[in-house]
């Protein structure tokens, strides 16, 4: 399967290409939303996982996007607190379309479990 | 007959002389006095029978004795004569000192007979006259009556002191005490006078006051005695300066004592300063909450990188050696979460969500967990108000029970038990019983008592501070921010904390929660901010109306859409004829078909010159934006803009 990977940090991306890469998965990786708009245009995942604060595309414009473009895509929305808390975003992510909400930092274990859910689901 | 005892008082020693004449040739027993504490002293030693006393004296004047003996029960039936040298210039004042007989001072034959009489009145035992003897032959003398006048003047301007204003002779009893004084020792002003000063006094004055008495008398030595601001009397509860000032006199001396209670003045300073300390914790805390959100992002970034690598390379390493390594890491970066979570809790930016919560259900949850395997520690859990529901963050306030019940758990280090009452109490009430800055208003009071060591109270003022532990630091004791976060959690539900620790043992922690309203520290907590506002957008891209949508009803406002100038306008202008009116509006600037935003402000202004309006536009450059106010908007957002933007819009206008 095709994971696009979507975070301006590229530890986070570094780590999640591996976690995705072990656990057999294709990663595209994108550093703003913008740009992993355009990478989904050209070479379409199954899943997304993606930051939610983020410079040039909020992570939530992201979601509505992908959403309204690629109605079946899987979307994983992760949030590193910041100003408002941890889980201010969260729910309006899940709103939006999100399919799983995490919150930084998170257990990758649980992650790439949930990723297989959601991919076994689809 | 029995023998008379008799005691004359007279600073006059020709008048002494006379008097105990006259007594002694009808066979009493007579014995003098120079002045009212002398004869005080005298009666102390004798009660006499017949008392013939002068009015004029220093120390305690005659109206002064006769007071004290009408006021003392033991003495009260004294046959009291006053031998007057005013009684012409102060007749009615005389008469209403409660004498039995008053002769006038004049010529020794006619005082003689007066005394006379006096004698025999006492033995016919008629009391209570009510005119002045002897007055035949004299005459009124206008300087007396000045000098009389102007006496009467300074009692009046001492009686008005607030100042307590005492005189002592040489001994240190006191001759002389105003109102202001006698109230401060509280005790009558014939049991003040003729006191000592330093008995009525508490023990460590009291010997102060002795041993400078003492120096000061031998040989004269006239420096003050002060009791300052710093270290004053405490006196029935209050706290009293005290300046003895002696003033040479002939070759002896008096002193003036100046007496004020500063309890008042004391009070306020300490609540000051209590406000002061109150405010630099809150100051810690913002600053606490400030740090706390700048860091928390970048920190849960690092973290998640550091916690998945880990848990990558256990899930990969086959050695055991290298595994038991990363597992002990694994640990601490738990902890390193839960640190950076609890930090959140600081910040003013978080959101609590509330809803209405009874405590004791709360509560007791949150003990029968905590304390479950520990069965020598016991709990008690007492309600006046079982049913009463509060507005509350129920995983906040679980928090601050979970903090409560691990500092008490480890205070009492073994078996004991914990408290813990909830009552409904008054906030200006419980602040005038305890002192504390507890604002006016409904409150639940909840004590949390444990019967541990207690806290010094020397430690009190620091015990919320962050990072403050009375406990070893380190990861397994604590991080000092337990209280912190009671602290913290308490005031976001406009509360107040404070703790308890009296002598012998034992903690406890009140906690006040509004029942409704109170003082309010974040007013989003209570009032809502934003909520139940009504808000229209206006946009013609449909996702950005969506995610405005999600965004504001996140914040609990109603919002309601349109896609271009036209239904704008129109859905404002049905509004406001509806009574209701938008709180704010939200308007793009450029759309692709129909009006655009600029002629809508305009449009809407018309209809309503108090309109709150923001310009929305993907092009945060153009004019209209930059001079966003002349365009009637109160704000301008560039496209895109973050949550946090919205929150700033919600907090401003809303």
């Amino acid at each position: 399967m095709r994971i696009l990977i979507i975070d301006d940090d590229e530890q986070i991306r570094i780590l999640l290409r591996q976690v995705m890469e072990w656990a057999g998965h294709e990663v595209i990786e994108a550093a703003d939303g913008r740009e992993g708009m355009h990478q989904q245009r050209k070479q379409e995942a199954d899943l997304v996982i993606t930051d939610l604060i983020m410079p040039e595309q909020e992570g939530l414009e992201t979601i509505t996007l992908l959403k309204r473009e690629y109605p079946l895509i899987k979307i994983i929305a992760i949030s590193g607190g910041g100003r408002i808390g941890p889980d201010a975003y969260l729910p309006a992510a899940q709103e939006l379309g999100a399919d799983r909400v995490f919150s930084k930092p998170f257990d990758v274990r649980e992650l790439a479990t949930t990723v297989k859910e959601l991919l076994a689901n689809g | 007959m029995a023998e008379i005892h008799a005691l004359v008082v007279d600073n006059s020693p020709v008048i002494r002389k006379i008097v105990s004449y006259v007594l002694e040739a009808e066979g009493c027993i007579v014995q003098v006095a120079e002045d009212g504490l002398e004869a005080l002293d005298c009666i102390a030693c004798h009660r006499p029978d017949i008392i013939f006393s002068d009015l004029i004296m220093p120390k305690i004047d005659g109206e002064k004795l006769s007071y004290i003996i009408r006021n003392t029960p033991e003495l009260k039936d004294i046959f009291l004569v006053i031998l007057s040298g005013v009684a012409l210039e102060d007749n009615d004042n005389t008469l209403r000192l409660g004498a039995d007989v008053c002769i006038a001072k004049g010529p020794a034959a006619t005082m003689s007979m007066h005394i006379k009489a006096a004698l025999g009145k006492y033995l016919t035992n008629q009391r209570g006259g009510h005119s002045v003897e002897g007055l035949e032959g004299l005459y009124s003398r206008e300087v007396t009556r000045e000098l009389l006048v102007s006496k009467k003047h300074q009692e009046i301007v001492l009686a008005r002191m607030n100042e307590g204003v005492v005189e002592l002779n040489h001994a240190g009893r006191i001759v002389m005490a105003n109102s202001a004084a006698v109230e401060l020792f509280a005790l009558p002003e014939a049991q003040v006078l003729g006191q000592s000063l330093a008995q009525l006094m508490p023990l460590s004055a009291e010997e102060r006051i002795t041993e400078w008495l003492a120096q000061v008398a031998a040989p004269v030595c006239l420096l003050p005695l002060v009791f300052g601001y710093d270290d004053p009397i405490l006196l029935e509860n209050r706290q009293i300066t005290c300046n003895l000032v002696p003033v040479a006199e002939d070759d002896t001396f008096f002193i003036v004592g100046i007496l004020q209670d500063v309890s008042r003045r004391k009070a306020l300073e300490q609540r000051q300063r209590q406000l002061e300390k109150e405010l630099q914790r809150i100051q810690k805390l913002d600053a606490m909450s400030l740090m706390a959100s700048g860091i928390a992002h970048d920190f849960n970034n690092l973290l998640t990188i550091i916690n998945g690598n880990v848990e990558m390379a256990r899930y990969v390493c086959r050695d055991d050696k290298v595994n038991s390594l990363l597992s002990e890491s694994a640990k601490a970066l738990d902890l390193t979460v839960q640190l950076i979570r609890q930090f959140t809790t600081f910040s003013d930016n978080f959101l609590p969500q509330k809803s209405q919560v009874r405590l004791r259900p709360l509560i007791d949850e949150v003990l029968q967990r905590d304390l479950a395997g520990r069965p020598s520690i016991s709990y008690h859990l007492s309600t006046g108000e079982e049913e009463l529901a509060i507005t509350l963050d129920p995983a906040l306030v679980q928090q601050v029970f979970v903090n409560l019940t691990k500092n008490a758990v480890d205070a009492i280090n073994g078996a004991g038990r914990i408290k813990v009452t909830i009552d409904r109490v008054d906030g200006g009430e419980e602040a005038a019983r305890t002192g504390q800055l507890i604002a006016n208003g409904d409150f639940v009071r909840v004590a949390f008592q444990d019967s541990g060591p207690g806290i010094d109270p020397a430690l009190l003022d620091q015990i919320f501070d962050p990072y403050f532990s009375t406990k070893q630091k380190g990861a397994q004791k604590g991080m000092g921010l337990g209280l912190t976060i009671v602290h913290a959690i308490v005031k976001k539900h406009g509360g107040f904390v404070w703790i308890d620790t009296p002598k012998g043992g034992g903690c406890t922690v009140y906690l006040y929660f509004p029942v409704q309203g109170g003082v309010v520290t974040d007013p989003r907590f209570f009032e809502g901010k934003g909520r139940g506002r009504q808000v229209l957008v206006m946009d013609d891209e449909e996702m950005m109306r969506l995610i405005n949508k999600k965004m504001f009803e996140y914040y609990g406002c109603k919002v309601t859409t349109a896609t271009n100038g036209e239904e704008a306008v129109a859905l404002y202008r049905e509004k406001l004829e509806s009574g209701d009116g938008f709180d704010l509006v939200l308007l793009d600037l450029w759309v692709n078909e129909g009006m655009g935003g600029l002629e809508a402000a305009r449009r809407i202004i018309a209809l309503n010159p108090e309109a709150t309006m923001v310009a929305i536009s993907g092009d945060g450059s153009c004019e209209a934006m930059q001079r966003y106010a002349e365009y009637n908007f109160v704000a301008a957002l560039a496209k895109p803009f973050p949550i946090d933007a919205i929150e700033d819009i919600v907090n401003r206008f809303l």
